[in-house]
């Protein structure tokens, strides 16, 4: 179908800034939905919002723009000094807690760097209006225009695109406005992120909310589920939204979020080895995630299923190389030692 | 039957494509599809469709890029139907679509009487019932100003309580967790109300709180705006009383410096950035613009006044009978500013600087004696010369200011999203031993979420 193409970057998007051979390296920024949430309650998976740097195939990549990339550009800052560093930002979608950190990216205000912003146009408005809109007076001080970076914005077309050697490939999921899963097809491994889906049969299947549920209603739902699940099928690391407990779920239908046990689920039967819950609910404190990701456990595994399962957590780093997943921690002096099962716990 | 109508047929989905292509031509349509948007938009182009229906999410063009296109091309505007079709159902998407240029949305899978139905009366239009029922479904949003009754009991002891001390953006992790790393909010009980000041995330774990402090009673409380830059506002769609419909929530604040404040408020809720719009809220929320620089809350007489910041910002003075706050979140004093070499702005005649001095003077006048001053202090003073001019006062200049208004109790408050606890408590020793050199009694803290202070001077703190 869709050929892969190159998006007409013609900037330094697709220089690469890393070597080429190096594992895959993933760190999560901000793992949490809707709105930061600072505070002794989520200190461990932490209160930022939707952000996860990539590094692959000789690039940087960034998985959306929430509060969590304010600490990895002054992290990128700190590591790359003067030395010009050339990023890509691939936005899933501009509500609040996708963007709002971009004004806040020292990176974008050094003149040496480049930073290239990929995502699809919206409901609304361009990406690049809604961007700068968030800047404009009533809102922020500074505009878009005054930052020194070279800042490029690409609205993507196809769904399947490339950055330099890394084929991407994008997939719309159900969610209010136009929202995109992004599925990144590394040297090491496919990771996929899927930030915000709600699961369209459980949508369905829940009677008084003005849509149809018949059973024509609900086998249409399954195959759009299906897609998704095709979608993420085989993904050496998935990180995909699973921000409500069932409970919570039946007062939040139409919210365009899905519950952990759907995603759980669709995770299994596509095949994933490494599930990342993500875009955890305000609300919900350590213990809560931690309650959450014991369940999602004990699901796969009464599944039978060897999936492995955890709640995101920033700061936290993963290592996918040649499809094996390990964690690391950074200590000083660059070195780094894998985590064990007891740091996990 | 003049002539046979042409549809546009625009889906990816091939087995919903097939089924409206069938329906279509037992209806003696001629039908052409096209399975990505630009394909459709093509089609549209050199076809003149009577009708378009397409999905709202397709490759290399959307379902809103597209009816945006069709209305813009002269040929089509007035003269081609839109019906967009949708997976997901949600309101927002189809008053999205509808802004767009699509004359109708419809839920997916669709029903073939119901869709022959919608074509048949769209069809039957005249022109302009588009454009008419684009304006219905405008939001309708109330402006009138309510009474102020009292919501809490008077004898409740009056407190000020922070809820977002933090400037610029939500700080949350380990280096923050002291001081807190939610954006502007501060509540303020007092003269039986409930006074908010401001609506950053701060405002979303007061919500929770006030929720389950009321449970179904109803609540009254009145937000204040300082300004809209985004840590003032960002936590209102997270503030759970106004989703309630038996509360009255009411802003208050004052026009900005391009847009109204109505205006402002509910574009953060609009569609790109938010999935739940302001007229959906179903909380009796009203907005109301001042042009008086005072104005009253209940008992609590209240005094603003412009601070010195990028766009428009204003100061609070709230005066209770337990004493007085002020709330002068973002400001840098003008004769720092004025006084700097190579600033564009700089003063230079002695005219100018004597009105710099006035400015200043103004703001003395304004915080004379108050018993509690939270005030801008974002930078140290060796920070605040790298950023002369972006609005934002540094701890020196803000104890001096104190000292010379006769302030009793001075928070530091706006705190850089780079401080961590420690430069905090740093920033706060610095501002005692200032203090005390000067052989002053000035009590001196930093704001910090979650801290309660008492207002009732007499009394034991709460």
């Amino acid at each position: 179908m869709d050929k892969p193409s190159q998006p007409d970057t013609g900037s330094s998007a697709g220089n690469n800034v890393l070597p080429l051979n190096g594992p895959t390296r993933l760190r999560f920024w901000g793992v949490r939905g809707s709105i930061p949430s600072p505070g002794w309650q989520t200190a461990r998976y932490g209160g930022n919002t939707s952000c996860v740097e990539v590094r692959t195939d000789g690039q940087i990549i960034v998985l959306d723009a929430g509060s969590g990339i304010r600490p990895l550009g002054l992290e990128l800052a700190r590591e790359f000094g003067q030395r010009p560093l050339a990023v890509t930002l691939l936005i899933t979608h501009t509500h609040w807690d996708h963007i709002q950190g971009f004004p806040f990216f020292v990176p974008a205000y050094q003149s040496q760097n480049s930073v290239t912003i990929l995502g699809y146009e919206g409901a609304r408005h361009g990406l690049e209006e809604t961007l700068s809109g968030q800047m404009e007076s009533p809102y922020f001080p500074i505009g878009l225009k005054e930052m020194p970076g070279n800042i490029m914005f690409r609205e993507l077309k196809d769904l399947n695109f490339s950055i330099g050697n890394l084929q991407v490939q994008a997939a719309y999921t159900n969610h209010p406005g136009v929202c995109v899963g992004y599925r990144l097809q590394t040297h090491d491994g496919v990771v996929t992120f899927v930030p915000d889906n709600e699961h369209f049969e459980r949508l369905r299947a829940q009677p008084g909310k003005g849509l149809c549920s018949s059973a024509e209603a609900i086998e249409y739902a399954r195959s759009r589920d299906q897609r998704i699940a095709e979608f993420v099928s085989g993904s050496d690391i998935l990180i995909m939204d699973s921000q409500y407990d069932e409970n919570e779920y039946s007062s939040h239908i139409g919210w365009g979020h899905s519950c952990a046990d759907d995603t759980v689920n669709l995770a299994i039967r596509a095949g994933v080895k490494h599930l990342f819950m993500f875009h955890h609910d305000p609300a919900h404190d350590d213990a809560k995630i931690r309650a959450m990701e014991k369940h999602a456990r004990e699901l796969a595994r009464s599944a039978g299923s060897r999936m492995r399962v955890e709640a995101a957590r920033e700061g936290r780093e993963v290592i996918l190389d040649g499809g094996k997943v390990r964690f690391v921690r950074a200590i000083r002096g660059g070195k780094e030692r894998e985590l064990t099962r007891r740091d996990n716990a | 039957m003049s002539r046979v109508k042409t549809l546009v047929l625009v889906d990816e989905d091939l087995e919903q494509r097939s089924l409206v292509a069938d329906w279509m031509t037992q209806e003696g349509w001629r039908v052409l599809v096209a399975d990505d948007g630009e394909r459709g938009l093509e089609l549209a182009f050199q076809n003149r469709p009577e009708l378009i229906v397409c999905d709202l999410l397709m490759p290399r063009c959307n379902g809103f890029q597209l009816c945006r296109m069709v209305r813009k091309n002269p040929n089509l505007c007035d003269f081609t139907r839109i019906i967009v079709t949708t997976g997901g159902g949600y309101p927002t998407d189809r008053a999205n679509a509808i802004e767009a240029g699509a004359d109708e949305c419809l839920v997916k899978p669709l029903n073939r009487n119901h869709l022959i139905k919608c074509v048949r009366q769209l069809l039957g239009d005249s022109d302009t019932t588009r454009r008419m029922r684009v304006e219905k479904e405008l939001p309708d949003l109330r402006d009138s100003l309510p009474p102020f009754p009292p919501v809490i009991p008077l004898e409740q002891a009056p407190f000020l309580r922070f809820w977002g001390v933090r400037g610029s953006i939500p700080t949350p992790g380990p280096s923050t967790l002291k001081y807190g790393g939610n954006t502007a909010c501060i509540e303020v009980r007092a003269d039986g109300q409930i006074i908010i000041l401001d609506a950053g995330t701060g405002i979303a774990p007061l919500g929770a709180l006030l929720n389950k402090e009321f449970e179904s009673r109803p609540l009254c409380a009145t937000i204040l705006i300082s300004h809209t830059h985004w840590d003032h506002i960002q936590g209102f769609p997270f503030f759970e009383p106004a989703y309630k419909p038996e509360n009255l929530v009411r802003i208050i604040g004052f026009k900005g410096a391009q847009e109204g404040l109505r205006s402002t408020l509910s574009s953060q809720m609009e569609s790109p950035y938010f999935p739940i719009s302001m007229s959906e809220l179903p909380g009796n929320i009203a907005i109301v613009e001042m042009r008086d620089l005072k104005f009253s809350i209940g008992a609590v007489r209240v005094e603003a006044t412009y601070l010195n910041h990028p766009g428009l910002c204003i100061g609070y003075r709230l005066n209770t009978s337990a004493g007085s706050v002020a709330y002068l979140p973002d400001n840098e004093p003008y004769q720092r500013f004025k006084y700097h070499i190579g600033n564009p702005g700089q003063a230079t005649t002695p005219e100018a600087i004597e009105y710099a001095r006035r400015q200043d003077q103004r703001i003395v006048d304004f915080i004379q004696g108050v018993d509690v001053l939270v005030i801008d202090s974002q930078y140290d003073s060796i920070e605040y010369k790298s950023r002369i001019g972006w609005g934002h006062g540094c701890v020196d200049d803000v104890v001096a200011l104190a000292l010379s208004a006769k302030v009793k109790k001075l928070f530091l408050f706006h705190h850089d999203p780079r401080h961590d606890d420690a430069h905090i408590d740093s920033m706060v020793e610095w501002a005692r031993s200032f203090t005390r050199t000067l052989g002053e009694d000035l009590e001196v803290a930093a704001a910090q979420e979650g801290l309660m202070v008492s207002l009732a001077p007499a009394r034991a703190p709460v």
